[in-house]
């Protein structure tokens, strides 16, 4: 009895750790960079001429394309973008530019949209963030129209990896350094299988100028 | 007469916040315009009392910035940061489009007394006339990163069936971007139409998995290719493997015997194989016969990758200025070659 309650306790708390584990699971992330449209921007994109659309105060509409090297989401929902004030934004998934590189896999590049305050970028960029630990309420449309009697309104982006410490700069970099006192010679040990190839034909030269033995000479 | 410094103030305060005005513009260009290179071996600098490094400068925007600074930022170094002599110019780095070359920076730093055995990491900040303008998104780590292409299974086969479990563990070359006009200036911005490289290599064979991440109209195919560029290093002229998806072929500007590849039925998608010796020819002197048979094929690349589809060209790295230019390149180990 005894021993079966302890092995239950040790299921449960195994179950509860390996919850916890997944709860942890690290998503990805990038700062998003909002800059200007194109010139072309509204040329390229289909437009909603025949559509009303509904623009708030003070908002920008923020249309791109994410495909980072690393990006892979189950699910559209997998994906938000948070603003500088930790405010959750609602993105709007355009459904004719989900791909997806193997079949049946995960989705490795996707266009939205989404609102953000023109206020907020004053305090700092956006953050997107995905993974599979993200259930984000994002909509979807099959394509995501523009509206080109409000081009101010509109913006684009690129992104950036965001910075270890949020405390550095962003756009400074880092390089690390190694302090050895035997730094001048450290590098010397890629000469170590040239020298050892050179001893060993010094070795085989000795060897082969050895006068020859003493019976030979008898004889 | 009595106009004339009248005229002459209000053109130098217009010149000057025209300048103004362009220096702010230029931060938010030398995005992935400003080509930024670390002469560091492996990332790491290894010292005793005292080392050195460059920092390699090249201007591919379309103007010149007229002030460019490089900071060192460390409590556990004295750093001292010398423009290269041939710059002349400095501090204005001239833009290739009007004659510009790569200039550099060398860093010489010297360990404080106080300074212990160990690894220490320091900064290093691009900046225009003070240290408050820094220029935007020069990612250095970038510019020094090393991308590693790993070793092809055997089992991977040039059969036009791109299988998960043969190129997925493959070296990843994504995010292209367009090279536009917004407002003045030219900018980079993501491509609306992107494309996908995956690489792996054998000691004999270099692997590609080409996909243009579209789904083919029939009857509306338009021409549409993907150039990749091969450098042995930053100073020799780039070798092009072209991939056009309209003729189904893939050509090497130094000569494609060898080269074999196959189109997967949706007609956006390519596998190739490619000879090394395709990229390692012309490494070494030409006149050197001798030094031409002993040349053992490399192990390291630097590489760019483009795109044409229609009259719309997209970049992996660079711009119209710096695309064929391997100081603009990414460099790539194969992994495990020894």
């Amino acid at each position: 009895m005894v021993l079966k309650t302890l092995l239950k306790r040790l299921i449960y708390i195994s179950v509860l750790t390996c919850i916890l584990c997944a709860k942890t699971y690290a998503s990805e992330r990038v700062i998003l960079i909002i800059i200007n449209v194109p010139d072309d921007f509204f040329s390229n994109a289909p437009s909603g001429s025949t559509v009303k659309f509904i623009h708030s105060e003070g908002t920008l509409t923020v249309v791109g394309t994410f495909n980072s090297p690393d990006f892979e989401i189950e699910s559209i929902k997998n994906i938000t973008v948070f603003d500088a004030e930790d405010r959750q934004l609602a993105l709007v998934i355009d459904e004719s530019s989900i791909y997806r590189e193997f079949e049946d896999e995960a989705i490795n590049s996707v266009k939205f949209s989404f609102e953000i305050k023109e206020k907020s970028l004053e305090t700092g960029p956006p953050t997107l963030v995905w993974g599979n630990d993200i259930s984000a309420d994002n909509s979807q449309v099959e394509q995501i129209l523009l509206d080109a009697g409000n081009r101010d309104r509109y913006r684009t982006f690129n992104w950036e990896q965001c910075p270890a410490d949020r405390g550095l700069n962003s756009q400074v970099a880092t390089l690390e350094i190694v302090v050895d006192d035997s730094a001048d010679i450290y590098y010397l040990w890629y000469l170590l299988p040239m020298a050892l190839v050179f001893g060993l034909l010094i070795i085989r030269k000795i060897f082969m100028n050895k006068p020859p033995a003493a019976a030979n000479r008898q004889v | 007469m009595k106009r004339l410094p009248i005229v002459f103030a209000v053109t130098m305060l217009f010149t000057l916040g025209a300048e103004a005005h362009l220096c702010n513009d230029v931060f938010v260009q030398a995005k992935d315009n400003l080509v930024v290179k670390v002469d560091v071996r492996d990332g790491q600098l290894r010292i005793q009392e005292t080392g050195t490094f460059k920092v390699y400068l090249l201007n591919t925007m379309d103007r010149d910035i007229q002030t460019i600074n490089l900071d060192v930022v460390t409590k556990d170094f004295t750093a001292k940061v010398t423009p290269d002599p041939s710059w002349r110019r400095h501090p204005q780095l001239r833009t290739v489009n009007r004659g510009g070359q790569k200039q550099s920076f060398e860093v010489e730093l010297t360990r404080k007394k106080k300074t212990k055995k160990g690894k220490y990491k320091i900064s290093l900040l691009l900046y225009g006339r003070n240290k408050n303008q820094v220029f935007k998104s020069v990612d250095i780590n970038a510019a020094m990163a090393n991308m590693e292409v790993p070793k092809a299974s055997k089992s991977l086969k040039i059969d036009g069936k791109m299988k998960s479990s043969e190129w997925k563990k493959g070296l990843l070359f994504t995010s292209f971007h367009e090279y536009k006009k917004s407002g003045k200036y030219m900018q980079n911005f993501t491509a609306a139409q992107q494309t996908r490289v995956r690489l792996f290599y054998d000691k004999e064979n270099l692997y590609c998995f080409v996909d243009l991440q579209k789904k083919l109209k029939k009857g509306k195919e338009c021409s549409d290719s993907v150039k990749i560029y091969f450098a042995k290093d930053q100073s020799k002229t780039p070798e092009t493997i072209t991939v056009d998806f309209k003729d189904k072929k893939v050509t090497c500007s130094s000569g494609s015997e060898g080269i074999e590849s196959k189109i997967e039925k949706g007609g956006t998608k390519m596998e190739i194989k490619i000879p090394l010796e395709c990229l390692a020819k012309k490494v070494e002197d030409d006149k050197d016969k001798k030094k031409k048979k002993d040349d053992k094929s490399p192990k390291t690349f630097w590489i760019n990758i483009t795109r044409e589809a229609g009259s719309t060209t997209t970049y992996w790295r660079g711009n119209p200025s710096s695309v064929k230019n391997p100081v603009a390149f990414a460099r790539i180990i194969f992994k495990e070659w020894y």
